[in-house]
């Protein structure tokens, strides 16, 4: 091991084989992120928020047992979150985002995706609302005015 | 243009090496540092991506997994207690929204639960800690890689390139004499297991990485 190697480079002590092997295969999977992956990842934390609530996902339709996908397929996605003030469910139908809030109440949601698009609507008096349209991408809801809350991020 | 490729232009090569831990960089994040997200960004986009390959979550979809981890993660900040947890809490996260994903898009993957991809195994099965265990090991040597001087850490990119190029090739790249290839790489290993990185890794998993 003290003995300096050959000139020929391609002889190689088996240690440094290994070495360099696992060094290789560290490598590739460094080389191997889509540019486009880290740049959504680093521009990920503008939307950093400090101040506002953060709901729990509480409910997914996509989280059913695999065993009865086939009756759940059926169905439309449903996310139900919840804070410490009420719920809000969400259910995807078709391309509307209809959903409601408990305790019901009129309030301003708003539906936003990481490329900083937002919808607004306003909840009726039983806290039913409904969105005309969706977002591309991840997208989380926030509740404006009383029971102030954010959803984490899901894609629809 | 003749350049010389030692790095290719996407291989992010952070300066200044790597003191700072990933207790730091979630500290200093938590404190609005874009430096320090990039960074943990850095140490842990592969993870993410090799996840991802290996649920074959591609494109479009894949996109949307990664952004949504990262969004998560943002979130999640302030309540990390245990950053050295933070790996597992990531392998965590994409997972689920992989299989979520799947199931969004109907895909029903062929199931044989021995090799199934979407067969739902605990958090903590030996599957999955040989993964994290492998990301730890693959985390540490780029890490000792940029302790060492530019010269041999080039050098090291260069023996280590795929497809492998030939010794012409790289002592063109270095500027090494294919005769002082051998010795330098020598130097550069050897140099490499005394790094402080190198020498955290303190049970190799049994060798064989894959």
């Amino acid at each position: 091991m003290t003995d300096l190697p050959p000139e020929d480079p391609a002889v190689l002590d088996p240690d440094d084989q290994q070495v360099l092997d696992e060094l290789a295969e560290a490598l590739s999977s460094h080389r191997d992120v889509e540019p486009r992956h880290r740049e959504a990842a680093r521009s990920a934390f503008t939307w950093r928020t400090v101040d506002s609530e953060l709901m729990e996902l509480t409910y997914d339709s996509l989280d059913a047992p695999v065993t009865v996908r086939s009756a759940i397929d059926a169905l439309p996605r449903a996310l139900s979150f919840a804070s410490g003030f009420g719920t809000l469910d969400v259910e995807l139908d078709g391309d509307r985002v209809r959903g409601h809030i408990v305790p019901a109440a009129v309030a301003t949601v708003v539906m936003s995706n990481a490329a900083g698009a937002t919808l607004g609507t306003e909840s009726d008096e039983d806290g039913m609302f409904d969105f005309p349209g969706s977002l591309p991408g991840p997208v989380r809801f926030s509740i404006e005015g009383e029971g102030a809350g954010t959803t984490p991020w899901v894609t629809l | 243009m003749e350049s010389e490729r030692r790095v290719r232009s996407d291989d992010p090569w952070p300066a200044g090496g790597t003191d700072t831990d990933i207790a730091t960089l979630v500290a200093e994040a938590r404190g609005g540092s874009q430096a320090a997200w990039d960074s943990l960004v850095e140490r842990f986009l592969p993870l993410v991506t090799s996840l991802m390959r290996r649920y074959r979550v591609t494109g479009a979809d894949a996109d949307d997994v990664n952004q949504t981890v990262w969004l998560r993660l943002v979130e999640h900040l302030d309540r990390i207690d245990e950053p050295q947890a933070l790996p597992g809490w990531l392998a965590t996260v994409t997972r689920h929204e992989c299989f979520r994903l799947q199931h969004l898009r109907g895909r029903t993957v062929p199931t044989d639960p021995q090799t199934s991809p979407t067969f739902e195994r605990p958090d903590h099965s030996p599957d999955m800690l040989a993964e994290l265990l492998a990301d730890e090991r693959h985390t540490a040597l780029v890490d000792a890689l940029l302790e060492l001087p530019a010269q041999r850490r080039d050098l090291l990119l260069l023996l280590t390139e795929d497809p492998p190029l030939s010794y012409a090739e790289i002592s063109r790249r270095s500027g090494l004499p294919v005769g002082s290839i051998g010795p330098t790489r020598a130097r550069a290993l050897q140099q490499l297991r005394r790094t402080r990185a190198f020498r955290r890794l303190t049970s190799p998993t049994d060798g064989s990485l894959t």
